[in-house]
């Protein structure tokens, strides 16, 4: 159910509030922040980085800049998306240094990867509060999808289960679940698309 | 493009995505695939976002707090520069009116509080403060006459011979320092960022080096009286001649003040210690708020901490330990990790994520490699250096070449119960010890700790497995020139710790044993 306007003010008066106080240098303000905005930029910078780890370094030093620099927040577009640019910005030095370290190591399907995804990031900057939508239209789209889709979908990214258990337990081989899973994402891509174009017009 | 094909190149990108490995021709096909189509380009890419999205949401409430708490570790490590300052100012004005009989405190006021804050309120240039103590009688102590006019020109009291990311400080100024430029009475020298250094030197050829992140304050010398400074912070290796009589080279640092009148020393200050190693000759320690001083000689060395009445005086017995960490002023798990080094006997060096040097590894025993790195910085620059390494950071076991060989495969972090268990209760890592061990705790919920583990290749020791899930090796060592996932042989002896960081995680009594035992068979050779 989305938020009711009561409760949106609120939450947008409480995101001022912390915000100030982090500006006074109140780390504890952040970290609320922090828990209320790591999994927008977690899944922005995972959209481009297959690495969990790299992705949770990567977010960290996102807010660890925006901390830093929160001074220069000036309210005009909303928190989440200001923090979405510094994640742009991060991503983008990282895959540029990935795309200088792979051509080194001729890692030929890496480097193409980083390489194309350094131009979506290059075009990708007004596109920012368009990432925050498709966040939350994901999430409307997951409550959309056939029970048995969504129940491979919550073992593999809500169980955190790896595909061969996956596998093992539903009696499928690996590339069969694989697919299955490609086939869930396109679905909620264009589901998300969808969405986007509706709210659009 | 036909059906055929294109679920060929979607059954590639979901094994590439999903992290399972590709033949080179295979990533060779689609990597061809990607270059050529763009259709096939935006959707693939557009697959990935959903992916990302869908781990982000995933994500258990358990990990996010995690996430939340690392951050806020951070951010408290990036405050300690200005807390250790705070801290030292309070500590020094608490002890000062207690005892009324250090002339010194006073002034180390102003010398911290310049390093974290650059912000020392003296707009005219000031000679040395602490060549001019003024206290008027014993026991009394004043704080130093501010300058009103225009005071002289300070005289020049050493010359800077090398010098990389150096500052000059003059109060709350800054300057760039080159090579060459002189250093005028009561000025500091910082070195800032993990490859900077810098060396000063005096006209008798008295040498002081700094090494990377040191702040040497308020240097001073002249007619009557000995040369002098404060160590704020870091790491400073002094060649002194020998001093005229009556006047010794003083300094001081937070906790510590070392006399010198001639010899070869290294002297080393984090925020709640200082450590003196003395190499040739030797060097009188003692509190810097009084008590009898300790006399430490050659092949010594002495820790002043909190706590301790007096200088710890040790045989340096184990040589030298490069820490490689994140964040040099240390996170708490780093701290303790140095801290169990030094009681070990090591001197330890702390080092960011900069390439090795050569010349300083000559002389290292063991590098430690912390998981507060972050390994997009370090990467594969340390693999071949032909040291002993212990690395408790997972996402660098690949870097390493102990596990893989594909990137971050078979190695992670994981919440855990906390326990280890031994496999091979006769090898000297396992310190004695068998089963199944509690090697960490945080204290009060035994669920939640978290512990690195990896898949090393079968040439390796697996001291200590994951219960119930023996493919990770929690512990596990590499003999020099054995073979590794990522490398035809070690260049040294390798080590994967199960230690992870996080602000409230300790070690038991078992686990401490488990390290020491761990860097003793590293170092070992």
């Amino acid at each position: 159910m989305p938020p009711s306007p009561d409760r949106t003010v609120d939450a947008a008066d409480d995101e001022g509030r912390l915000i100030e106080k982090s500006r006074r240098g109140d780390a504890a303000a952040f970290t609320h922040l922090v828990s209320a905005h790591q999994g927008r930029v977690r899944a922005y910078i995972g959209g481009t980085v297959n690495r969990p780890e790299v992705v949770d370094d990567l977010a960290q030093e996102v807010f660890l800049s925006a901390f830093r620099s929160l001074e220069t927040y000036k309210g005009e577009a909303p928190f989440g998306v200001w923090l979405l640019g510094i994640a742009r910005h991060k991503t983008l030095m990282h895959l540029r240094h990935e795309v200088r370290r792979l051509a080194r190591e001729s890692r030929s399907l890496n480097l193409v990867l980083a390489d194309l995804q350094v131009k979506v990031l290059e075009a990708d900057e007004m596109l920012m509060a368009r990432r925050e939508r498709e966040m939350a239209a994901l999430q409307r789209c997951l409550e959309r999808l056939p029970p048995q889709g969504a129940e491979m979908i919550a073992e593999r990214y809500f169980r955190a289960r790896s595909i061969a258990d996956i596998a093992k337990a539903s009696g499928k081989r690996e590339g069969t679940v694989r697919m299955s899973l490609l086939r869930l994402r396109q679905v909620l891509r264009a589901c998300v698309e969808q969405r986007l174009t509706k709210e659009q017009a | 493009m036909s059906d055929d094909r294109r679920t060929r190149l979607e059954e590639l990108w979901a094994r590439w995505l999903s992290a399972a490995p590709l033949e080179p021709g295979e990533q060779e096909e689609l990597a061809a695939a990607l270059a050529d189509d763009e259709e096939l380009r935006n959707e693939f890419l557009g697959d990935q976002r959903i992916e990302g999205a869908l781990c982000a949401l995933g994500r258990g409430a358990s990990e996010d707090d995690a996430f939340a708490r690392r951050f806020a570790e951070r951010i408290a490590a990036e405050r300690d520069g200005r807390r250790f300052v705070s801290a030292v100012e309070r500590q020094l004005t608490a002890q000062v009116r207690a005892s009324g009989r250090s002339r010194r405190a006073w002034l180390l006021l102003p010398a911290a509080a310049a390093i974290a804050l650059g912000a020392v309120a003296l707009r005219t240039r000031r000679p040395a403060p602490i060549a001019q103590a003024p206290a008027t009688e014993e026991g009394a102590v004043r704080a130093p006459a501010p300058v009103t006019d225009l005071a002289p020109r300070p005289t020049t009291v050493a010359r800077l011979d090398s010098a990389s990311g150096a500052l000059f400080l003059d109060g709350a100024r800054q300057m760039e320092a080159a090579a060459g430029a002189p250093l005028p009475a009561g000025w500091g020298l910082m070195t800032v960022g993990p490859d900077s250094a810098a060396v000063l030197s005096f006209p008798d050829r008295t040498s002081l080096a700094l090494g990377s992140d040191t702040a040497l304050l308020q240097v001073g010398a002249g007619e009557g009286r000995g040369k002098e400074a404060f160590l704020a912070r870091g790491q400073l290796t002094a060649e002194v001649t020998p001093q005229p009589p009556g006047r010794p080279l003083l300094l001081t640092t937070p906790q510590a003040q070392a006399t010198v009148v001639g010899t070869r020393f290294t002297l080393t200050v984090d925020r709640h210690s200082t450590r003196l190693d003395v190499a040739q000759g030797g060097v009188r320690l003692g509190r810097v708020t009084g008590g009898p001083p300790t006399v430490v000689t050659a092949s010594q060395y002495a820790v002043i901490a909190d706590g301790n009445s007096q200088a710890v005086v040790r045989a340096q017995a184990r040589g030298v330990a490069l820490m490689l960490v994140g964040t040099l002023s240390l996170q708490y798990d780093d701290e303790w990790v140095k801290r169990r080094l030094e009681g070990l006997g090591y001197a330890v060096r702390v080092r960011g994520s900069g390439p090795p040097d050569l010349t300083e590894l000559e002389n290292v025993s063991v590098i430690l490699v912390s998981s507060s790195v972050f390994s997009l910085d370090l990467h594969t620059q340390y693999r071949d250096v032909p040291v002993p390494v212990m690395v408790w950071e997972p996402s660098l076991y690949d870097d390493f070449g102990m596990t893989g060989p594909e990137e971050n495969k078979g190695c992670g972090v994981a919440a855990s119960v906390g326990e280890a268990l031994i496999r091979e209760p006769g090898h000297p890592m396992a310190a004695g010890l068998d089963g199944a061990v509690t090697v960490v705790t945080n204290g009060h919920d035994l669920h939640h700790v978290w512990m690195s583990y990896g898949t090393p290749g079968p040439a390796a020791a697996w001291v200590a497995t994951w219960p119930g899930r023996p493919n990770r090796a929690v512990l596990f060592g590499y003999e020099r020139g054995a073979p590794m996932p990522g490398l035809p042989a070690a260049p040294a002896r390798r080590v994967g710790f199960f230690f992870y960081d996080d602000g409230r995680l300790h070690l038991t009594d078992a686990g401490w044993t488990l390290f020491d035992a761990a860097v003793t068979w590293a170092a070992g050779r």
